[in-house]
């Protein structure tokens, strides 16, 4: 992840920390320019200095626009870092392959999309220019006081060398405790997330003092966790205040010493003054920062893990365009899901031709939905291969096989956009087309009710439509995307019969369309439509007679 | 806010108190340094050594005062944070469900996670800031004051126009703060409903659109955090060189007292009070907009339920044995009439099969009767006992719930079934063995014991579908409403649990569009709704009209 931090980010932070570098040189003039004024007007009394007086206040206007231009890339920095951590971190998300998606939390990557980043940004990114900025400005301060006198620098130095490595030193178990924290926060979210899908559920059955009390639990866990590394930064806050306090006193002493035996001027004490301000500042800044520093690079690490598992293989050898001229076989499958003893399919066959229909049955769990699953590659199987016109299916290019497929599931997925948006998934298809698939799919009359026709927004997954009205988008949906083979899992569960019976009739007499209907129900009077029912139970997939 | 803070008294005043610490740490340095500095003109070696052991001294006190300080604050955060966190999920709890399902999901989730952060990482570090600078700032002047009282109200009405100044910049950065929180809000949203379909959105090859959508989303978001970034340091900058200006004028004060004849420790002393009053000050004002902006966040996620009916809550227990009756009663969903003017008598102990065209408002008419929505026109009375007045946990018992979206615990299977409540042996297995469970209770080593994944993910429609029968069956209840409770169910299994059902002797309103054949006919009547309109027809009529317009 690292690595993208390079090239087009260089360019506003390099402009930026040379426009904070002119504001540090700048500030240390201004100190130079003081000196003299107080050395002269002790001298010489109050008239002296007044050229000196101007030049000190056109200086402190100039500061002004040259800050503001630092700001300026500093944030141009900033937020070209974050667009480009978060948009390599989402595309990743999305190259993982279907199957790994179910098995992991989804909210593990909402966490890290938000909680993480927030860390990596004001850790990671911003650290990376404080550590520059305030580094420069270190230098820059400590010049300044060499050019009054040399000594006292070497102590400064000393003492910065000190505090860095005190810091490094108890950076480490700092590094642990907000691992687990980052941990704890995804337990949270993964937490709240259930509660809020049961609210009814909760609420009917007096849950809800359990929910309260196992979301205090989870809260007060992270709290203290968060109390913990606040106390661990205590202690290492202090031992570095006090090393700057001391560090502080030995040059301000230093000073005077010299002033008094008469190496330095009285204006000379009060530049070191400011000077000892610009060199304890970032020294305490440096020390806060290089924990952070080290604290992000452990969640760039655990993303990195995250993200490699389970993604799709980009292999070169890939067959991109696959045909289904001939047939689909399921060559001697046996199916077992992880982590389960037995195996829902055990060494069968079957063959899928183009263009036919199928009716699959079978008894709940038997293995209907895993020969669906099998179909869309959620899984390979434990044995034997899928074959597409004599091809295994994992020499074809995935997303290339999926353009063959259409299907409708059981729970529709709706987003949040229109109607329209929901039907075409961003396609442009012919309003003629459309309007034919509308009337297939039975949902003309209610298109006409709506105010806004197909424009009308859905909002939270359809939480407004009724089941039936659901399901009937998902078939029109499958049949906008002109696929070859339809696999329908359900899909009329939710309509009445008659609405059903008709978008089963219209299905079955599609030409050039290969429909795999795994169901419950089924109507005797269409059962004969079919070009055959297959029967999947006890390990098998049978043709039924 | 000021609740939360009361509630924590003593805890609220010694962090305050804690805040000043560092106050008495400026001042400690600011005369330990101006004693040594003093001296440097004294040309006396002697003095030098004995102040110089003097500052040392003060530095090693000031350390302890600083952890002091730091012990006694972080408690406090800790402990409001956590108060805050239960606030919000105990606000979110305690809506109705007309009130919380008026909302998306992901709202709640902001709020519980990026609002709380937010004002966790915003509030605690600017009220320290404000109380440790304004501190300051007041010590300073009443110390000037002791050295020249007209000095020092110059310097407080420098200060002070300075404020002003800056009080006009004040709004625009309370805007920007709450619009990144809302931005924040909605990128939140979009990704989680995005990762939640990202399945579906693969098998439809549509995920390029919402990957664009959402990268496009990220860096808005990203670019209205540059402005609102680049704002509030601009304001920092103005005040600094304000401040500059104001320092030059100081110096040259100081240097004229000096040729008047004060010490140099007390010119370096007022130099430096002086100083630290205006320092400050280009922190404390944008930090003050920035800790309003913060109680304005605070405002957001805890009062976000205004605006709806609260759930009418009575005394009376909940007895259904002689009617349940409707009047005139109406329901609209925003300006969609959904129900209109429906009279309705119905029975305990019967079975009532709720039938219409999809849409129609079957699920909405159970939702009215099961006492889930509360608003509507008329009345519902359940043995004359109108909803509004029975108490709402008698009802809860009384009552369970098989609907067409199940939700399962990350937990074991005997917990999603019992749902926490203590459960007869001979109950769970009556419940498990009707449902059709024990086929999934015997797959798995562990049987009742297994844990079932996030919401169940491998577990098929079936499946899940019998442990929600399972879980309603296992409740003792008078009234089960059941939405689609054999959809997912091949017709075998389907057509027993329809049959246990309707074996059970507590009242069933069951929504269902499946005909089972000998089972279905044994309904004691139909809930025909139409058009708005409700009709209560017998059964052998629903079904002879059915039959001659051709079912299955």
């Amino acid at each position: 992840m690292k690595p993208l931090l390079k090239h087009k980010l260089l360019v506003p932070l390099i402009l930026s920390l040379a426009i904070g570098t002119a504001t540090l040189i700048l500030e240390a003039y201004v100190s130079i320019v003081m000196m003299e004024v107080i050395d002269s007007s002790m001298a010489n009394g109050l008239s002296g200095p007044t050229r000196g007086i101007i030049m000190l206040l056109f200086l402190a206007a100039l500061q002004f626009p040259i800050n503001l231009a630092m700001t300026f890339f500093q944030q141009r920095y900033r937020e070209k870092a974050m667009v480009r951590i978060k948009h390599y971190y989402l595309k990743q998300v999305f190259k993982k392959d279907a199957a790994a998606f179910d098995k992991e939390h989804s909210t593990d990557y909402v966490s890290a999309m938000t909680q993480d980043m927030q860390v990596i940004e004001t850790g990671y990114v911003l650290g990376i220019f404080d550590l520059f900025y305030n580094g420069i400005g270190f230098v820059i301060a400590l010049a300044l006081i060499v050019y009054v006198s040399f000594w006292l620098p070497i102590m400064g130095l000393v003492l910065a060398l000190i505090v860095a490595l005190i810091s490094t030193i108890m950076g480490r178990p700092l590094k642990a405790l907000q691992k687990k924290r980052s941990t704890l926060f995804q337990g949270y979210t993964a937490y709240i997330q259930a509660s809020l899908s049961a609210f009814h559920l909760m609420r009917v059955n007096h849950l809800t003092d359990k929910a309260k009390a196992d979301f205090n639990a989870k809260s007060q866990a992270i709290q203290q966790q968060g109390f913990l590394i606040d106390r661990l930064n205590t202690y290492i806050f202090a031992a570095q205040n006090m090393l700057m306090s001391i560090m502080m006193i030995g040059m301000m002493g230093g000073a005077t010493y010299l002033t008094i035996v008469g190496a330095m001027t009285f204006g000379g004490v009060v530049l070191v003054i400011n000077s000892i301000d610009r060199i304890a500042g970032p020294i305490q800044i440096l020390g806060e920062l290089l924990p952070k520093l080290t604290g992000s690079k452990v969640l760039f690490e655990k993303h990195e893990d995250q993200l490699k598992k389970d993604q799709i293989e980009a292999q070169a050898d890939l067959v991109e365009t696959p045909t289904f001229d001939a047939a689909l076989t399921l060559d001697n499958i046996t199916f077992q899901y992880p982590q389960t003893h037995y195996s829902v399919l055990h060494n069968t066959s079957f063959t899928i031709q183009p263009g036919k229909k199928y009716l699959v049955l079978g008894p709940s769990g038997g293995g209907k939905s895993t020969l669906l699953k099998l179909l869309r590659r959620y899984y390979p199987p434990s044995e034997g291969q899928i074959k597409l016109d004599g091809k295994p299916l994992e020499t074809i290019h995935p997303d290339h096989y999926f353009q063959l497929i259409g299907n409708v599931e059981q729970q529709v997925f709706l987003f949040e956009d229109t109607l329209r948006a929901n039907l075409c998934l961003y396609k442009e298809i012919p309003e003629s087309r459309l309007m034919q698939v509308l009337q297939w799919a039975g949902l003309q009359g209610f298109v006409s009710n709506l105010p806004n026709g197909l424009d009308t927004m859905i909002f939270d997954n359809g939480k407004n439509l009724s089941g039936g009205e659901r399901s009937r988008i998902a078939i029109a949906r499958a049949l906008l995307l002109d696929a070859k083979i339809l696999l329908l899992d359900e899909p009329f569960s939710s309509l009445d019969d008659q609405v059903a019976k008709q978008i089963e009739a219209t299905l079955l007499a599609l030409e050039d369309v290969t429909l795999i209907h795994v169901t419950h129900v089924h109507f005797e009077s269409h059962r004969h439509l079919y070009d055959q029912v297959i029967n999947i139970a006890h390990q098998k997939i049978s043709i039924a007679s | 806010m000021k609740t939360l803070l009361l509630r924590r008294k003593w805890p609220f005043a010694l962090y305050l108190f804690a805040c000043f610490f560092p106050v008495i740490n400026q001042l400690l340095t600011n005369y330990a340094l101006s004693l040594l500095i003093g001296t440097a003109t004294s040309g006396d070696l002697n003095l030098f050594w004995k102040n110089l052991i003097i500052s040392f001294s003060m530095m090693a006190v000031s350390s302890l005062v600083f952890l002091a300080s730091r012990f006694m604050r972080i408690g406090f955060m800790r402990d409001i944070i956590l108060d805050l966190r239960q606030l919000v999920f105990d606000r979110i709890q305690s809506l109705n469900y007309e009130a919380f399902a008026s909302r998306s999901k992901s709202e709640y989730l902001s709020h519980l996670i990026n609002d709380i952060n937010l004002f966790e990482e915003t509030f605690f570090h600017r009220l320290l800031n404000l109380v440790f600078r304004g501190g300051a700032y007041i010590a300073s002047l009443i110390v000037l004051a002791f050295y020249s009282p007209s000095f020092s109200a110059i310097i407080l009405v420098t200060s002070l126009s300075v404020f002003a100044l800056m009080r006009l910049l004040e709004r625009k950065t309370e805007q920007m703060q709450v619009a990144i929180s809302d931005a924040n809000q909605q990128v939140t949203t979009e990704i989680q409903n995005t990762f939640d379909g990202l399945t579906l959105l693969k098998l439809n090859r549509v995920e390029g659109a919402f990957l664009d959508k959402n990268l496009n989303r990220l860096s808005h978001l990203e670019v209205q955090k540059r402005k609102y970034n680049t704002f509030t340091a601009g304001q920092r900058f103005l005040t600094r060189t304000l401040n500059m200006i104001i320092f030059v004028g100081i110096l040259l004060y100081g240097l004229s007292l000096l040729d008047k004849g004060i010490s140099a420790t007390q010119m370096t002393f007022m130099i430096v009070l002086a100083n630290g009053c205006i320092w400050p000050l280009e922190q404390v004002f944008p930090m003050l907009n920035e800790l309003r902006g913060s109680l304005k966040i605070f405002e957001k996620m805890t009062t976000f339920d205004a605006g709806f009916n609260p759930l009418p809550e009575g005394d009376t227990a909940f007895q259904f044995k002689e009617h349940l009756t409707l009047e005139h009663v109406s329901f609209n969903h925003g300006d969609n009439v959904i129900l209109r003017d429906v009279s309705l008598r119905l029975e305990p102990g019967k079975k009532y099969l709720i039938k219409g065209p999809s849409g129609a408002g079957k699920s909405t008419f159970m939702k009215l009767i099961s006492r889930t929505y509360h608003s509507f026109g008329g009345n519902i009375q359940y043995d004359g006992v109108p909803l509004a007045e029975l108490n709402g946990t008698s009802f809860n018992r009384h009552v369970a719930f098989i609907d067409q979206d199940v939700f399962l615990f990350e937990d074991t299977l005997i917990n999603n079934i019992a749902l926490y409540h203590p459960i007869s042996s001979h109950r769970l297995e009556q419940a498990i063995r009707e449902s059709g469970l024990e086929e999934l209770v015997d797959a798995h080593e562990l049987g009742l014991e297994r844990p079932l994944a996030e919401n169940g993910q491998d577990l098929s429609g079936g499946q899940r579908q019998r442990i929600a029968i399972a879980r309603a069956l296992a409740k003792q209840v008078d009234i089960l409403f059941a939405d689609e409770a054999t959809s997912s169910l091949n017709p075998e299994l389907g057509a027993q649990v329809e049959s246990t059902l309707l074996d059970l002797s507590c009242t069933v309103f069951a929504v269902s569009h499946r005909y089972y054949p000998g089972v279905t006919e044994r309904y004691d009547g139909v809930i025909l709704i139409k058009n708005g309109r409700v009709q209560l027809v017998e059964t052998q009529d629903y079904f002879a009209a059915q039959i001659q317009g051709g079912v299955a």
